[in-house]
């Protein structure tokens, strides 16, 4: 496929932090496309280096982190050697981006409608008359009701729910081709989250939208992404698309993930678990990073770092096991259909 | 004691906290957290607690365990009256009066025969209170309540522990692994010196945690090992009862599943009853035998697990169960989306107080808050229209 058509292309991002402990490799060497319009979640749990990705993707790594390779193209430039001038004119407008806590992530101290007309006035250079008619707009359009009174007041006026919307007015502001959702429902009761999700998706069909969802809850990939990649340790462990990752997981670390969680559709008498937990960056294992905590692992797996590899036509996967791991799987769904 | 008798019986349950405003710090208003529920679990089952953040699930945990002393209602823990044990004088007082006497006197002049009052009652306590109340008065049933308090309390605080959300701020940075799930061993004269550190390494072992890691600090460990220690801290005193908190909602999704398998494994090995509270339905459904569903302070339907998922009949938990994605990308069954926020627990809706997010709301529901009826046997369900929504 020609990498010109795509929307964004990371390749072989490495992102790393100064620490006391030395240097700790957040990200090594992560590759994905996006394409016009799609939904791509990345999955891990926490310390997989998926926020670190996204943070790298919009150029906000924190002072001690920075790119150490790789390339972050958009519509065929690279945002990495972009000067900060140009990414400005990037960030905001052209990719956006809301977080997961809205309290922490909107200003406290100005009103909502200052927050929202702030790219407006910046990125599309209208006039605060203009830009509060469009601010009043864009909260309507995210659900609040009574945008004329909301406009007007602080964060701390309005419910968790609310804020969130707020901030998805604001990403929207300026039309952006992608946005960067962190997480943005893991802080809202889950009937908030089903009214966010929904919104989401009604204004991506709207927009005309590419969206990068980050999470952990394979609920909220299944119901809203097209494509996923699964990440641990700073390295995708699979990628493909959606019905393929969860019908014919390639990897051992989502098949763990995905039976280890409590399902309302089906009956479990026990829960699968995963041994240990996701170690500190610096502490990961030098084989496949997996290899502690992996049921299938051998010497091959504790010494030999595997490589990404297609499985099958756009399904990747990091594993040496991948024979042993689909019969499995078979083995285990044959007896939950006794 | 023998599985299916009560362990736990809850009447009429309400913690309301105060609003205070102005100068002189006058009440202004009540939050109303949780507002008169009622309920039993059973030796051996586990109640699943669920409900949005908000709607008092945490409260009443807390206030079954004392840890917020109620505003009314009474708590019997293994058939005797806890409800006054931690009250001071004029509480008690105020308690007996409220809970007993003024029920009884009523009745009384009702009926007309003391002995027509106790056999009216249908709770065996009920009925003791009753006839101490007849026979003494109220010093008799003071003394009934009161005597031996200390005891009394240490054997509450013995019999009921508790699991606490975040495994970060709910251990003591300063003190050693051992002095956290020792502390209760000694208070309550279990073990002494050595022996001490041995139980502690056994519960340690069962909890899957190292013994090597007995002097160590709680920030040597993960957020899924800090949890195991919460949980060897409770089970430390060997008690019936354990009040989970969010046990498992602060952690990953890999090591969630091991903090619930360990429950359950702990569960059987102790027979051990759980009250499990939790804003996850799927995770009260895996370890739930009942659950009670929450809304603005309220048990809007209480049932088993297997009616509450097959026919469930309150309109809030068809769309609670609706609304939760399912990790199956080929099930994309229609949601109900429910419109609005949770109200605040400060400015409850008159009526049923879900009639404004209610997708089958009528003009009764803004007028009458429905009680929580028997819809069929042991499945209850707090609504004027129980079972006609569906999805």
């Amino acid at each position: 496929m020609d990498k010109n058509n795509k929307l964004l292309v990371v390749e072989n991002l490495k992102t790393h932090f100064k620490t006391e402990d030395g240097e700790v490799k957040a990200v090594n060497g992560l590759s994905f496309e996006l394409d016009y319009g799609e939904t791509l979640s990345i999955v891990g749990e926490s310390g997989s280096g998926k926020s670190v990705t996204v943070l790298s993707l919009m150029r906000l790594l924190d002072e001690n982190g920075y790119i150490a390779d790789g390339k972050l193209i958009y519509k065929g430039e690279d945002l990495k050697n972009l000067p900060d001038n140009k990414m400005r004119k990037i960030r905001g407008k052209e990719i956006a981006m809301i977080f997961q806590e809205p309290m922490t992530a909107l200003n406290p101290l100005f009103t909502i409608g200052f927050q929202i007309m702030e790219p407006i006035k910046i990125h599309l250079n209208k006039k605060d008359k203009e830009a509060k008619q469009m601010a009043i707009g864009l909260l309507k359009k995210v659900g609040i009701p009574e945008p004329e009174k909301r406009v007007d007041q602080y964060p701390h006026e309005l419910s968790g729910g609310m804020r969130q919307r707020a901030m998805i007015a604001m990403a929207l502001s300026c039309n952006p081709k992608i946005l960067i959702a962190d997480e943005p429902t893991t802080a809202l009761d889950v009937t908030i989250q089903a009214q966010i999700l929904e919104l989401i998706k009604e204004l991506q069909k709207e927009y005309g939208m590419a969206v990068i969802f980050i999470t952990h809850d394979l609920g909220v990939v299944a119901e809203v992404s097209d494509r996923a990649v699964v990440m641990y340790g700073g390295e995708v462990f699979e990628q493909g698309n959606i019905i393929e990752i969860f019908k014919k997981p390639k990897n051992p670390y989502t098949w763990g993930l995905m039976n280890s969680i409590p399902r309302l559709d089906l009956e479990k008498e026990r829960l699968w678990a995963i041994p240990g937990s996701v170690p500190s960056a610096a502490k990961f294992p030098k084989g496949c990073k997996f290899s502690n905590r992996c049921f299938l692992k051998d010497d091959k797996c504790i010494n030999d770092h595997p490589e990404l590899i297609e499985v099958e036509k756009n399904h990747l996967s990091r594993c040496f096991k991948i024979k042993e791991l689909e019969n499995e799987i078979i083995k285990v769904r044959s007896g939950d259909s006794l | 004691m023998k599985k299916g008798t009560t362990l736990l019986k809850v009447d009429n349950l309400k913690k309301y906290f105060p609003v205070r405003a102005g100068i002189f710090k006058r009440v202004v208003n009540h939050l109303k957290a949780v507002d008169d529920i009622s309920f039993e679990v059973k030796y051996g089952e586990t109640l699943g607690v669920v409900g949005e953040s908000g709607c008092g699930k945490s409260t009443a945990g807390m206030s079954i365990l004392r840890l917020y002393e109620p505003t009314s209602g009474r708590i019997t823990l293994k058939g005797v009256d806890t409800t006054p044990l931690f009250m001071n004088f004029f509480q008690t007082n105020n308690y007996i009066k409220e809970f007993y006497v003024k029920r009884y006197t009523d009745l009384l002049s009702e009926l007309a025969n003391k002995d027509k009052v106790i056999s009216s009652l249908n709770d065996t306590l009920d009925e003791k209170m009753a006839e101490i109340y007849f026979s003494k008065g109220i010093n008799g049933l003071k003394e009934e309540l009161t005597s031996k308090l200390q005891s009394k309390r240490k054997m509450f605080r013995k019999e009921t522990q508790i699991i606490f959300q975040d495994p970060y701020s709910s251990l003591n940075p300063r003190m050693r692994i051992r002095n956290i799930i020792g502390e209760g061993i000694k208070t309550h004269n279990i073990a002494s010196g050595k022996d001490i550190d041995n139980l502690v390494a056994d519960l340690m072992a069962k909890v899957g945690l190292s013994k090597d890691y007995i002097y160590r600090y709680p920030h040597q460990f993960s957020g899924g090992q800090r949890q195991r220690i919460g949980i060897a801290r409770a089970l430390a005193v060997n008690p019936k009862l354990i009040v989970a908190d969010e046990a498992v909602s602060a952690l990953d999704v890999s090591v969630q599943s091991q903090v619930i398998n360990l429950l359950d494994d702990l569960k059987k090995e102790f027979d051990l009853t759980y009250i499990f509270i939790a804003h996850d339905l799927a995770v009260i459904k895996h370890i739930s035998d009942r659950i009670a569903v929450m809304y603005l302070g309220k048990i809007v339907e209480l049932t088993d697990k297997q009616s509450l998922f097959k026919k469930p009949q309150h309109p809030y938990t068809v769309s609670l169960m609706s609304a939760i994605p399912v990790p199956d990308p080929e099930n994309k069954s229609k949601r109900i989306i429910l419109k609005g926020d949770v109200p605040s627990p400060l400015n409850i809706p008159s009526g049923c107080s879900f009639h404004p997010r209610c997708p089958i709301a009528k003009d009764i529901c803004k007028k009458e808050s429905p009680q929580l009826k028997e819809v069929s046997s042991g499945h209850f369900s707090s609504c004027h229209y129980s079972g006609e929504f569906k999805y």
